[in-house]
């Protein structure tokens, strides 16, 4: 079997491990409902200006408030193979380890790419009907619409990449998801307030201001290129350290 | 209590279908396996034997490269796990029941299982039937009863038709008829060429399935060898009836075989098999009533090798 038809089956495996996994679904919901509210509160705001660029990219952004759930997501998909037992007939099929991180990488960059899909369409069945009604000249098209949907498809593929980084090096599930919360809901908020020239490099912090280019935060292809080096340091991590523990 | 019989040198190790050479395994202070040398042939079920706490997962788990061993080396087919070409065309591994996704189906399961292994999907529905859990496809294994993830987790170790089966404790939660499956199952897997090693902490689980016996007791080779080796050093007796007891008990003498009188027409043969008795019995034209072979000196044997051996496993 050559390393392509391999990375393959791995692929189709990690998705049809996703597919048939109730707490995919739970995420799907949860990311999809705050996402809703999200937005709609940000519509209500009364202090919201709906008539410029600024205040229409704004509202398409209000989706990226969460995206430590897509990071929970590809954290609780890696760990809970651990949790599980599944990492068993997992490593069984495929005995290099860093294959199947890799699978998984790529599998969850798909999945997160697909809810980051829903997201936005959320957001366009909420936001275009409300704004046309108070302003004029935004579509889908649009490049204060097309600029944060861009970045929260980009954004949430990589956060749900990192969550499986993350899971793989935690391995414990409950202890990932806590890692997860507590980093990105907490300590990353925390040394927003009291360390902002460090915070913009933190992989919570890039991508807040993808769609502001007014901020002080990092160009969008910084942002992304930092993004995916927090990924593949974590990985490498991960396969150099946990990943060769035995698998109970 | 190393037994002589555990004396084998490893000079056809690349040949061997499973070979453990002189593995320990160490987890911080506690020595999980020590020095363990082992085969297995193709062609045959060997039983890997020892109470709860042996070591015997923990050394099929190195086998399955699950598990690093601190020294020593653990290889199927002459190579190390991770090193065979395709893992789970050779190697088909039942580890133990709880590596499911409770909310998974079977056919679930097996898909995904099937995917990263390459096999095509048309042998997931083909293994179900195998293992009769065609009719419990769809439900979630969550909901199995431990036969039934048994047989799941067995249909799993077949998917890629390997030619080596490593099977921890797989008559657990199994009803009589489902051990009497598995009993067919194996021995065919094996009379077909392929080599089977079978672990259980209970020998009279597997004394009517295995050819070879490998015994292990804190970690360490206790005794290895033939199911007939194991007999014969346990004094098994056999007993046998016949109108010409006489005459028998005078041919087996003749073979240096003792058979003692026990009553009319019967006698108490040791030292040898039932096949034997059988043989000679044929040969002189001797008819028989009645066989039996009396498995009571086997049991306690196997518990004999697997005690504590000196004061520190003692106290262990």
């Amino acid at each position: 079997m050559t390393t392509a038809v391999r990375m393959r089956g791995l692929l189709v495996s990690e998705a049809r491990k996703a597919a048939s996994t109730p707490v995919t679904y739970g995420f799907l919901a949860a990311i999809l409902a705050f996402t809703a509210l999200n937005t709609s509160l940000s519509l209500s705001d009364p202090t919201a200006n709906l008539n410029s660029a600024a205040g229409v990219r704004h509202i398409f952004s209000a989706g990226r408030d969460f995206l430590f759930l897509f990071i929970a997501l590809g954290a609780v998909g890696a760990a809970g193979e651990f949790r599980h037992g599944t990492a068993v007939p997992t490593f069984l099929a495929t005995p290099a380890r860093w294959h199947v991180l890799a699978g998984k990488l790529a599998a969850h960059l798909g999945l997160g790419a697909i809810v980051a899909v829903a997201c936005v369409a959320v957001q366009m069945t909420i936001a275009l009907p409300w704004i046309d009604g108070q302003a004029t000249g935004v579509t889908p098209w649009s490049a204060a619409v097309v600029g944060p949907a861009t970045g929260t498809l980009l954004s949430g593929a990589a956060y749900c990449a990192l969550g499986v980084a993350i899971g793989m090096l935690v391995r414990n599930q409950i202890v990932a998801l806590a890692v997860t919360l507590g980093w990105f809901a907490v300590a990353e908020g925390a040394l927003a307030t009291f360390m902002p020239d460090v915070s913009r490099f933190l992989p919570g912090g890039l991508f807040s201001g993808a769609d502001n280019p007014a901020t002080h935060l990092l160009p969008v292809p910084v942002a992304a290129a930092l993004l995916a080096a927090y990924v593949a340091g974590l990985s490498m991590l991960a396969a150099r350290t946990t990943l060769r523990h035995d698998i109970a | 209590m190393a037994s002589s019989l555990a004396v084998r040198t490893v000079d056809t190790m690349q040949s061997t279908p499973i070979c453990v050479d002189r593995v320990t395994k160490r987890y911080g202070p506690v020595t999980a396996v020590e020095e363990l040398s082992f085969q297995a042939r193709a062609g045959a079920i060997t039983g890997f034997l020892g109470p709860n706490g042996a070591g015997k997962s923990t050394t099929l788990r190195m086998l399955l490269g699950l598990a690093t061993p601190t020294a020593g080396s653990a290889t199927i087919l002459g190579r190390r796990y991770h090193d065979l070409d395709d893992p789970p065309a050779t190697v088909g591994a039942l580890l133990d029941t709880n590596t499911f996704h409770p909310w998974r189906s079977a056919r679930s399961h097996l898909r995904i299982v099937a995917a990263a292994a390459g096999v095509p999907e048309k042998r997931v529905g083909e293994l179900l039937d195998e293992v009769g859990l065609a009719h419990a496809a769809e439900r979630r294994v969550g909901g199995f009863s431990l036969g039934m993830r048994q047989r799941l987790g067995l249909a799993g170790a077949l998917l890629g038709r390997p030619r080596v089966l490593l099977l921890d404790e797989p008559a657990n939660g199994l009803d009589p008829d489902g051990i009497r499956w598995l009993r067919g199952f194996l021995r065919a897997y094996a009379d077909d060429g392929n080599t089977v090693l079978i672990s259980s902490h209970l020998l009279s689980e597997v004394q009517q399935t295995v050819d070879d016996i490998v015994i292990i007791a804190r970690g360490r080779l206790r005794l290895q060898g033939s199911l007939d080796d194991l007999n014969a050093r346990a004094g098994h007796t056999v007993e046998v009836c016949t109108t010409r007891a006489t005459e028998l008990r005078g041919r087996l003498a003749a073979l240096g075989i003792d058979a003692i009188p026990a009553g009319h027409d019967t006698l108490t043969v040791a030292g040898t098999t039932a096949e034997t008795v059988g043989e000679v019995a044929a040969l002189g034209g001797i008819p028989l009533t009645a066989m039996s072979t009396d498995s009571a000196d086997l049991e306690a044997l196997f518990f004999e090798l697997t005690a504590p051996t000196t004061e520190t496993e003692m106290a262990a």
